[in-house]
């Protein structure tokens, strides 16, 4: 192949897969609030809380948070009708997952999709309006239907080309395009290629968590972020261990290293041997931990070939080779790591927090139009009820942010012939 | 907690229905006594679309101008499509604040696709109309009336007649489901089917099959407002109303006359009487042909004899026959019935004096309850989530929903004090030979 044709090659898979990459820094700067907007895929409150978890506690950049801004039922143009009500979280960022009611679950005609065209053109513009011009607009879901698996693969083709209409504005106006659509039908195709008769049904309209991890990947790609959370050099001649920034080793003494972590690897949930509901299966089919979660460890000096390590209360035996390169403790150690139940702990908070979120902008600030039209001059008392809200959403944010504390963790190694 | 379980003989069910569905004197009132009483409110809680309001605008329409009784009012409280489980689980939430003193429900539309071997028959429909009618009876509602369902439109239901006939057919045995909780939990039953059911098929024998009736499949904006009289019609039979409007009695050789409470006579000469009333008799409106009109259905039951009942008796008329004219309108009678009363309501429903001011009223009713659904919706079905929300807000959370009985108040105040004395005449006018 001539050069100049493995270039466009190159380029076009680029643009397919990970446009992201082009970014020369991450789109996402330290004290960001990032609005993550689509329709009820994103109130499901699933992926917006991994991200969120992602940006809390695995830290690509410091004192980040998100705003949970899903609107049921919505199409693109509905952003831009409920900008105001965005407005009032003050984001910097927003993330953008529209196309799955845009396109009406029919073949696309022109009228659908000059619609969603201009849906999204005119909720950038509001988001331009309110100072937000920094956003990840993200291609529709790939779905697979246990329930209606032709209907399915006739909604693709317009979910696909609901993408390039995304691709193109997003192209037109300078913000991050991220082909989600493609992320799930690669891992998707491949979940399905290693369990060709399973029966389960994940990827819906609505999907489980393991399609909104990927939902997660591709936006946390969008944003992008390097994936490095952290690197424990030990060498075990000399008896001592360094970490990265946010991983302080405390001793090391006899292969074992007592390390002091303010930044989280990405934990995950589930049998990733099984297939199921969860985030640890799919991950499997995802290049999100080489792209986004290498917690790494060298070791040097190993004079076996092998060496036992474990992490937590679990161990595995890693040749010494791989571990003088260096090992990813967050892919190898999936389930449980000594991380998982402190990263379960602001999980669980982050969805509380992003719950609240709902109530706020869609059951208060959705609906209160009316209300106060009905009760005329009535608006302190609004005033102070929202007050409340945010103040709660305040709250709950610092609360998050108070319980990603330091973990204190040992990773032991011991040679192993 | 341990739910009862229902098992209902077919053949029973069959034999309630039956003698039901033939008699529509078989739904008259069950009791004379009036149970509503100054200043209640009254919560209308159906699975209609809200927005429609009508069953709860006519029955507040009828205690602010009929019948009326000081401060008594209607809250629409229902919920599109809803069912009697998901009204069982927001009594406490949403009609509490209310503190409703009567509760009218219909429900169990979405009923007719089960049959009577289903569990919904035998034991969830059942089972959460008694969680119902308990929770309401926690609040302290003095009366609960248990409606039956609506019915299915016979032409517009789905697929047609045959979908519509098995739904009916269907719902009629649910209604004796709300029946025996009824009886079980000795509140009220109200009979909304058998009405419906026979008012049906007459309208649409008058103004032809295509008269929209019943619910259609998608619900959307039916049963209107000529079913939803008929529906209007058996609540305030329930709830005691005795249908008498007002009496005007007329003596033509001694040249005087005489009004009921309610109705003052300020001059009589000639035959030509001029009355001034506080009460009103219940007007309807529209185009008769239309479904969207109370005029087309109200002469297909017996709403003016029960409920509305405005008489005129004229002594001493000493032809066989008379004209009677009030306000623009005029109609003939015989001496005989002039003599025993003829209903003013009835014979002149296409227009009467009361016509402008009673829609004027209508109109007010109609506003206030347009804003309950959003009341309800933003506000008391939101007030446990709120209240999570913005936890340091609770006290300004619960001023908002005083803040909104108060606007209701404001707004039912401003009803009443459209409901004016009306001044209007009666001519009556003998027909003699030569005339004729």
């Amino acid at each position: 192949m001539p050069l100049n044709k493995k270039l466009i090659a190159l380029l076009t898979l680029i643009s397919l897969v990970s446009p992201a990459i082009l970014l020369a820094e991450p789109l996402v700067k330290p004290n960001d609030i990032v609005a993550i907007c689509g329709d009820s895929i994103t109130q499901q409150k699933r992926y917006s809380v991994l991200i969120e978890d992602y940006l809390l506690m695995c830290q690509p950049s410091s004192n980040v948070h998100a705003v949970q801004f899903g609107s049921n039922g919505a199409g693109a143009y509905v952003l831009g009708s409920r900008i105001n009500s965005l407005a009032l979280f003050h984001p910097t960022v927003a993330t953008m997952l529209y196309g799955m009611n845009d396109g009406q679950y029919k073949p696309l005609n022109d009228e659908r999709a000059s619609g969603f065209r201009k849906g999204m053109n005119d909720s950038l513009d509001a988001l331009k309006k309110i100072g937000v011009d920094r956003v990840v607009v993200a291609s529709p879901d790939f779905i697979e239907s246990a329930n209606n698996p032709a209907s399915a693969t006739t909604y693709n083709v317009t979910l696909a080309s609901l993408g390039e209409i995304s691709r193109s504005v997003a192209g037109e106006r300078g913000v991050v395009y991220t082909d989600n659509h493609a992320y799930m039908e690669s891992a998707i195709r491949k979940i399905r290629a290693a369990n060709p008769d399973a029966k389960f049904n994940l990827f819906d309209v609505h999907p489980e968590l393991s399609g909104h991890i990927m939902i997660a990947y591709s936006f946390l790609k969008g944003m992008g972020f390097d994936g490095a959370i952290g690197t424990i050099t030990a060498d075990l001649v000399t008896g001592k261990a360094i970490g990265s920034d946010g991983h302080k080793v405390l001793s090391m003494a006899n292969g074992k290293i007592e390390i002091e972590s303010t930044r989280y690897p990405f934990c995950f949930v589930g049998d990733p041997e099984k297939i199921g509901p969860d985030t640890a299966t799919a991950v499997k089919y995802l290049p999100f931990n080489d792209d986004l979660n290498r917690y790494i460890l060298i070791v040097h000096g190993i004079k076996t070939q092998n060496a036992k390590v474990t992490w937590g209360d679990q161990s595995k035996s890693i040749p010494a080779a791989d571990l003088e390169k260096g090992v990813n403790l967050a892919a190898l150690f999936v389930p449980g790591n000594p991380f998982s139940a402190p990263f379960a702990k602001v999980d669980a908070a982050i969805r509380e927090k992003q719950s609240a979120e709902t109530t706020l902008t869609w059951q208060y600030l959705a609906n209160i139009g009316r209300l106060k039209q009905a009760l005329p001059n009535q608006e302190p008392i609004f005033d102070q009820i929202q007050q409340g809200g945010f103040d709660e959403v305040q709250r709950l944010n610092r609360a998050c942010a108070g319980l990603v504390m330091p973990v204190r963790h040992s990773i032991v190694i011991e040679p192993q012939q | 907690m341990r739910l009862p379980i229902y098992l209902f003989s077919v053949r029973l069910i069959a034999l309630v229905l039956l003698t039901g569905a033939v008699n529509f004197a078989h739904v008259r009132p069950i009791r004379a006594d009036l149970l509503v009483k100054p200043n209640d409110l009254i919560a209308v809680c159906t699975d209609l679309r809200p927005q429609q309001k009508m069953v709860s605008v006519d029955i507040e329409g009828y205690f602010l101008m009929c019948a009326p009784i000081e401060g008594v009012r209607t809250y629409e409280a229902g919920a599109h499509r809803e069912s009697i489980e998901s009204f069982m689980k927001r009594v406490d939430n949403d009609l509490k604040p209310l503190h409703p003193s009567i509760v009218l429900t219909s429900y169990g539309f979405d009923n007719g696709r089960n049959t009577p071997d289903s569990r919904s028959f035998t034991y969830y429909e059942p089972t959460y109309a008694t969680m119902a009618v308990a929770g309401l009876k926690k609040l302290g509602v003095r009366n609960i009336l248990l409606g039956s369902s609506s019915v299915a439109d016979s032409k517009y239901f789905d697929s047609g007649a045959e979908a519509a006939d098995k739904w009916n057919a269907n719902l009629g045995l649910f209604r004796s489901v709300y029946q025996g909780v009824a009886q079980k939990e000795n509140v009220q039953f109200v009979d909304l089917y058998t009405p419906l059911m026979s008012v049906m098929p007459k309208a649409k024998a008058l103004y032809g099959e295509n008269y929209h009736f019943g619910c259609n499949g998608a619900w959307d904006g039916y049963p209107s407002a000529n079913a939803q009289l008929v529906m209007a019609y058996s609540f305030l039979k329930s709830l005691g109303c005795d249908g008498d409007i007002g009496t005007i009695t007329l003596d033509l050789p001694a040249n005087t006359a005489t009004g009921s409470p309610g109705h003052k006579v300020l001059s009589s000469a000639s035959g030509v009487v001029t009355i001034e009333s506080t009460r009103y008799p219940f007007c309807f409106s529209g185009n008769p042909a239309m479904p969207e009109s109370t005029s087309g259905t109200a002469a297909l039951f017996p709403f003016n004899e029960d409920l509305n009942r405005y008489n005129l008796v004229v002594k001493g008329l000493r032809s066989d026959r008379a004209k009677v004219t009030w306000g623009t309108e005029t109609r003939e009678f015989t001496a005989a019935e002039l003599a025993t009363g003829v209903n003013l309501a009835a014979a002149f429903a296409a227009h009467t004096p009361f016509d402008a001011q009673f829609a004027k009223i209508d109109a007010a009713v109609w506003k206030r309850q347009e804003k309950h659904k959003t009341f309800n919706e933003s506000y008391f079905r939101a007030v446990t989530d709120l209240k999570k929300m913005a936890p340091t807000q609770t006290d300004a959370i619960d001023k908002l929903g005083q803040t909104i009985l108060v606007e209701d108040q404001h707004m039912y105040d401003a009803e009443k004090a459209l409901v004016i004395p009306v001044q209007h005449t009666l001519k009556i006018e003998a027909i003699t030979n030569a005339a004729k």
